[in-house]
């Protein structure tokens, strides 16, 4: 049912209840106010009236009196004295109709004698009521003061032979000597009985009508004048009519109005009744019910009409009242299915309707927004945990393509070298890793790290780390200055924070000689063939990244045909049992002991099972790695091959004279190193150059002390390390000094570094190493540019 | 490293055979501010023979070039090897030294 339906149909009935109910009440409200004033205004009119006719009857009366007493003084049986008299009598009182006095027969010597004169049109008129047609002796009017000695009015009669009218005639005795001797009469006319009540009339259908002591009535229209029969005999004739309910409350007094049914119309009127005291008549007048509350009526119908308009109105104004809620409600019933379509654009009017309406839209579109923002941010949520996991799996991908996956992986040391690693991670990604790759000289480098943290951003670490040492290694640096640049490297631009624990070694298969650097990583244990197993002591050191500037130190120690180092990661001396005991160093010593004499793999195998029996049910909870370099049984110490030195080293006094010698020798190894003549010579000069700073600012002229040139052949090219223990140099403003551009104004300092820097492929220096300042040249080879 | 002299027009012609390298530089600048004292304004350096040049010698280039251009003469090189060309070219010193392919080819 629509708002607009269900209000019409609410609101239209209790409007008509209400407006009826005000209409009813108001109508009985006034109605008996109307009533109480009817009641008095009736009740005065009727007294006023009840009390004229008292006084009409009552001064007849007394003219009647006085007549008699005057006609007992006087011979009244003289007919012109009486009739004088009477003439008098009329003259004198203009609302008589006639008056008479009616001897007794035999007072008058004449006989029956009555005078009577009254009224006609042409004034008064004479007539003697002894005239045996009319016989007034046996006339009531006469009869009854006779007999009574008193007066009386009559009932209302027709005096044919008479007045010839109607009238209602009050007779009184005249008294002499004791005895009546006649009968005077005063006449009133039916006829002035009936005007008087005719002007009563109340209303316009009001009627008045003057009740006998015998229930004869008079009245105007509906009586013409006076009633046939009496009314106590018309009640008397039908029990429980209206004449009867009439006649009973004529007879029983009561000021107040009351209400019957009208015997002489139909409907119901109002009857006040009151009595006419000097003639024992009654007074009534009766009151159409329909006239005395027309007024009211006619109120009750305008004001039902009012109500039916206004009715009318607002049902006119609902469908606009409704419109009020429905518009915009149909606007949000618009608006919420398109929210269920998922729609959540546009926005509903926020400006008009009525303040809940507008409260309500506004609601409306903020939860239309705050819906919108919620999926925008669940679809973003849900897109970058996509994101996340795609990071996750390309981070996971770099990290396992960083390790080395074939074994052995240098085939063409196979016999030499037994090399065996492998990583478990314990999540996805993991912050282990490990690596192995060729240095010049048949020499392979070995590298286990450990980076802070987990996911995409620590594998990247991780890559950069590995490519850090990868190229940083096999230029001449030892494992120390190798860990010291890449530790650099990282901690100079370390906006996260992270950092890598790492152990690099470079391995000479030929002579078994290990040279290991650690970066807050354990050292390697190494297991010999019969079992027994030892820790090298390595100084701890930071790992990289954590700090700029730290230096790490060199340990080499030699590798006895068949023993084998084993490289691990925390997450193997770190694993957990059920309770909380760690694995530790002493279990891993155990755990390798057995398999002693094995292969790499088998050894690398050997310890992760005994990590997991360890561990038993308890979740993996570090990434774990093992890296296994063995030196195997019949490798024995063999000779370098020609041409390919591994390094050549000269200890050289600190004096100028050396130059051309160390000159020679820097072209010649050179050359051997498959540099053609220009390169052997730009790298000359490089040296030279490095050599003259050494001699001019270490040490000064005149030293005793010595420095150290050596040279290490890789596959990449060709290191030169110059290591003096005298003065450090301030290297970067050394290379500073010079731009390139050559004036022949100005002293120059720094062309020799400047020419360095333009020979070699890498310069750098390393002051205050355990070795001393180091000059550390490199020289790529470049197979396509031999000539130069 | 071994210098001879030898006079060509207004010219002083120094020949140098040999490396001029730190420890040979001081002679070659010996020679150099001999002549110059000896009021040779106009000195050409032979480099023909010399297969080697370190910053040593730039030093004592620049040094005798700034002395004739106080005196009014000129400084020339003559018959650059390759690797020597190099470095003058590399140190930036072709824009201030005059470079020609002989001694035939200085200006008289």
């Amino acid at each position: 049912m629509s708002i607009r339906a269900r209000l019409l149909a609410t609101l239209i009935p209790a409007l008509l209840v209400l407006l009826g109910a005000l209409v009813w009440g108001g109508y009985a409200v006034s109605r008996e106010a109307v009533l109480a004033q009817i009641n008095q205004a009736t009740a005065h009119l009727a007294q006023t009236h009840a009390r004229e006719f008292d006084a009409l009857f009552e001064s007849s009366r007394s003219v009647a009196q006085e007549l008699a007493a005057s006609a007992a003084l006087m011979d009244f049986t003289d007919p012109a004295a009486g009739g004088a008299l009477l003439a008098q009598t009329l003259e004198n009182n203009p609302a008589l109709f006639g008056s008479a006095l009616a001897c007794v027969p035999g007072i008058a010597r004449t006989g029956p004698l009555a005078p009577y004169r009254f009224r006609t049109a042409g004034g008064v008129a004479a007539r003697d009521l002894a005239d045996p047609a009319y016989d007034y002796t046996r006339r009531p009017w006469y009869t009854e003061p006779v007999r009574t000695g008193a007066g009386a009015w009559s009932e209302p009669y027709f005096d044919e032979g008479g007045g010839d009218i109607l009238m209602t005639t009050y007779s009184h005795p005249v008294h002499r000597g004791g005895s009546v001797a006649g009968v005077v009469t005063v006449d009133i006319p039916i006829e002035t009985l009936v005007g008087k009540v005719r002007r009563l009339t109340v209303g316009g259908n009001g009627f008045a009508f003057i009740v006998t002591p015998t229930g004869r009535m008079v009245g105007s229209h509906r009586l013409g004048g006076l009633s046939e029969g009496s009314l106590w005999d018309l009640a008397g004739r039908s029990a429980g009519s209206p004449w009867e309910v009439l006649a009973a409350l004529i007879r029983d007094p009561d000021p107040d109005l009351r209400r019957v049914e009208d015997p002489f119309r139909s409907g119901t009127s109002w009857l006040v009744t009151r009595g006419i005291p000097s003639a024992g008549w009654t007074l009534a007048v009766l009151y159409p019910e329909e006239e005395v509350l027309r007024p009211l009526v006619d109120l009750r119908g305008r004001l039902a009409l009012l109500a039916l308009l206004a009715a009318a109105l607002m049902a006119a104004a609902i469908p606009f009242l409704a419109s009020t809620f429905s518009t915009p409600l149909t606007a949000l019933v618009g608006q919420s299915e398109r929210y269920a379509r998922g729609e959540f654009a546009g926005d509903l009017e926020e400006g008009t309707g009525p303040r809940e309406i507008r409260r309500l839209s506004r609601s409306f579109n903020l939860m239309g927004k705050a819906i919108a923002e919620h999926i925008e941010a669940v679809r973003s949520a849900t897109s970058q945990k996509e994101r996340y996991r795609q990071e996750l799996r390309i981070a996971s991908e770099i990290q396992q393509g960083i390790l080395p996956r074939i074994f052995p992986p240098f085939p063409e040391l196979a016999g030499r070298v037994d090399l065996y690693g492998l990583m478990r991670p314990a999540r996805e990604v993991a912050g282990d890793f490990f690596d192995c790759f060729r240095l010049g000289g048949g020499r392979i480098a070995v590298v286990v790290g450990d980076v802070s943290g987990k996911g995409a951003p620590s594998a990247f670490f991780m890559a950069m780390a590995r490519m850090l040492v990868r190229t940083l290694a096999g230029r001449g640096l030892t494992p120390a200055e190798v860990l010291r640049r890449a530790n650099h490297a990282l901690a100079e631009d370390n906006a996260s924070s992270m950092f890598v624990t790492l152990i690099y070694g470079e391995y000479d298969p030929a002579s078994g000689l290990l040279r290991l650097a650690g970066a807050g990583h354990p050292p390697p244990v190494v297991l010999r063939p019969d079992g027994t197993a030892h820790c090298p002591a390595m100084e701890p050191e930071l790992p990289l990244a954590a700090l700029p500037g730290s230096r790490y130190h060199t340990d080499e120690f030699r590798l006895a045909p068949g023993e084998a180092a084993v490289f691990t990661t925390d997450g193997v001396t770190e694993a957990m049992d059920a309770s909380d005991a760690m694995f530790g160093e002493q279990r891993l010593l155990q755990a390798a002991a057995p398999a002693a004499g094995a292969s790499a793999e088998a050894i690398a195998k050997r310890v992760l099972e005994a990590v997991d029996a360890f561990s038993g049910e308890r979740e993996q909870y570090d990434d774990i790695t093992l890296l296994v370099l063995r030196r195997p049984p019949g490798a024995a110490d063999e000779a370098r091959p020609a041409g390919c030195p591994e390094s050549a080293r000269l200890d050289l006094p600190a004096r100028m004279e050396v130059l051309p010698r160390v000159l020679d020798w820097t072209r010649a190894t050179a050359r051997e190193a498959g540099f053609d003549e220009a390169e052997a010579g730009r790298i000359a000069v490089a040296v030279e150059e490095v050599v003259v700073n050494v001699l001019r600012h270490a040490y000064g002229p005149g030293s005793e002390e010595t420095f150290q040139v050596r040279f290490i052949s890789g596959e990449g090219g060709m290191t030169v390390r110059v290591t003096d223990h005298g003065r450090p140099f301030d290297f970067r403003r050394e290379r500073s000094r010079y731009d390139g551009r050559a004036s022949a104004g100005q002293p120059v300092g720094g062309i020799g570094l400047h020419l360095v820097h333009a020979f070699m492929d890498e310069v750098n220096y390393e002051p205050d190493t355990e070795e001393g300042n180091v000059m550390i040249l490199f020289k790529a080879r470049r197979p396509g540019k031999a000539s130069g | 490293m071994d210098l001879t002299d030898s006079t060509r027009g207004k010219w002083t012609v120094i020949t140098v055979s040999g490396r001029i390298d730190a420890t040979t530089a001081p002679r070659l600048d010996a020679a150099l501010q001999d002549a110059i004292r000896a009021g040779r304004m106009w000195l050409a350096l032979d480099l023909a023979g010399a297969p080697y040049l370190s910053s040593a010698g730039l030093r004592v280039f620049l040094s005798a070039l700034k002395a004739v251009q106080a005196g009014g003469g000129g400084m020339a090189l003559a018959g650059l090897p390759d690797p020597v060309r190099e470095v003058l070219e590399v140190a930036g010193f072709l824009t201030i030294l005059p470079v020609v392919a002989g001694l035939p080819d200085l200006e008289p």
